[in-house]
């Protein structure tokens, strides 16, 4: 009997062990998931939602720096101590893509002396994003070890770029990620226009610009995918006007360059990309305008 | 006594075995977005070659195609690996096909490069890609079964086109 009773209860233990833990049992952790309650049998899949990239703002500034773009004028920079008007989620996603141009600007261009700020006032956005991983004190740390070391800087500068963008995608927050890479692009082409200064006719700087046409048109797919959102409706919105003056950029037709030349492949576009006068100008004013609002400045 | 105390603890062992269950469970949006940088790879290390943040990973099923757009600028060396979960290939090879996106011209197909999982090229004139990446097809799942699941990777990197000699 009480041989019974300890394998009743035994039995007992081992059914409500077995049914508290029975979950999906096709899960697996990593990256492989199963449990899709959509089962499509008919062999077709609906088309797969397609992915806009954008490159990052030291891409951007390193293709200038190449083609002889001098960055010089530190005090373009949005000011460090503005951190404190940026209230709601958006001005803090838009502005933390803003800083971060400006410290691959101080990076890129050797404005050491700043380069701790900014690292500094991204700390905080981060934190208010809840991205406290992406800047740590270690960060700063390595900041200020390589401080005479320009690509070194430049790569920390990537990682916590890149490290944020992985952290929002991870939480599934395309719209807050959205908002920081229109900030980052914003600044990019702000910094770089406003250092070009007067329009030249066919400046390879002022038609580097006038190229980033091919990202617009990522940067609006990309923001159309987020169109339900609210605050990436507003931000589009705003953006509107830049929009329309890439709209106008002069297109060149060229024959597409698809070839094999001593076993390496080499590639190029269809099209050339420039700006009229008008236009340079009318973007240098549109631009300044869009990024004053996004800065409160 | 001893039965308040057997009770505690068959309640204790099922809250725990709840928790762990819970915390297998995995949120369908999240897995992928660093499979690129640990599953994807190049065979040789280049010279100068950086990550490039248009890399990108997504969740697929069997059969599906995943499609990326990249800008890339003239005067700069592109190279791209693409890479995906074994169980969505079931030993079978994925299709790459990169075409310009203003022409759709096709520029490249892996099917006829042994179905290549590398492409690199040097850009003359900026451009905007198209990068599609084909999963094989497979039999028709069973009514009674899940669908599966996996992730599958573009790693991306660049640099400024080398010159070479003296």
């Amino acid at each position: 009997m009480f041989i019974l009773r300890k394998i009743g209860y035994l039995f007992l233990l081992t059914m409500l062990f077995g049914f508290g833990s029975c979950s999906n049992q096709t899960e697996k952790k990593g990256d492989v998931v199963t449990n899709d309650s959509s089962n499509t049998n008919s062999g077709v899949n609906e088309p797969l939602p397609a992915y806009y990239q954008i490159p990052s703002p030291s891409n951007l500034f390193n293709y200038l720096k190449d083609n002889g773009v001098k960055v010089s004028n530190v005090d373009l920079l949005n000011g460090v101590d503005k951190i404190k008007v940026y209230n709601t989620s958006a001005e803090k996603a838009v502005n933390f893509g803003i800083y971060s141009t400006d410290l691959f600007f101080c990076s890129a261009f050797n404005f050491k002396a700043d380069v701790l700020k900014y690292f500094e006032v991204l700390k905080g956005l981060s934190d208010e994003l809840g991205l406290s991983n992406v800047v740590t004190d270690r960060t700063i740390n390595r900041i200020e070890a390589n401080l005479s070391k320009n690509d070194s800087l430049v790569n920390i500068t990537s990682e916590v770029y890149n490290e944020a963008a992985f952290n929002l995608e991870k939480r599934n927050e395309g719209p807050t990620l959205a908002m920081l890479i229109v900030g980052g692009w914003v600044e990019c082409i702000y910094l770089s226009s406003k250092s070009i200064g007067t329009f030249k006719n066919n400046s390879k700087s002022v038609n580097i610009i006038a190229e980033q046409k091919l990202t617009v048109e990522n940067l609006k797919e990309l923001l159309a995918q987020h169109a339900n959102n609210d605050q990436v409706a507003s931000l589009t919105n705003k953006l509107n006007g830049v929009f329309e003056i890439y709209d106008r950029v002069e297109v060149t037709v060229v024959e597409p360059n698809i070839q094999l030349t001593k076993g390496k492949r080499v590639i190029g576009g269809s099209e050339t990309y420039s700006f009229s006068e008008a236009n340079f100008n009318a973007l240098l004013k549109a631009i300044e305008s869009l990024r004053k609002d996004l800065t409160k400045n | 006594m001893k039965a308040k105390l057997l009770i505690m603890l068959m309640a204790g062992l099922f809250v725990v075995s709840n928790y762990v269950a819970q915390e297998t469970i995995i949120d369908e949006n999240q897995p992928c977005s660093l499979f690129h940088i640990g599953d994807c790879g190049f065979k040789e290390e280049l010279v100068n070659f950086e990550y490039n943040s248009q890399s990108r990973s997504g969740l697929c099923k069997r059969g599906e195609t995943s499609s990326l757009y990249v800008v890339c600028y003239k005067g700069m060396d592109y190279r791209f690996a693409f890479c995906a979960k074994a169980d969505l290939l079931e030993g079978k090879d994925m299709q790459v096909k990169i075409y310009e996106k203003k022409t759709k011209k096709l520029i490249y197909d892996s099917a006829s490069q042994n179905y290549e999982t590398e492409f690199e090229f040097s850009c003359t004139n900026s451009i905007s890609l198209l990068i599609e990446v084909i999963l094989p097809k497979t039999a028709p799942v069973p009514e009674n079964k899940f669908e599966f699941k996996g992730c599958v990777g573009t790693l991306m990197q660049s640099r400024k086109s080398l010159k070479t000699g003296f």
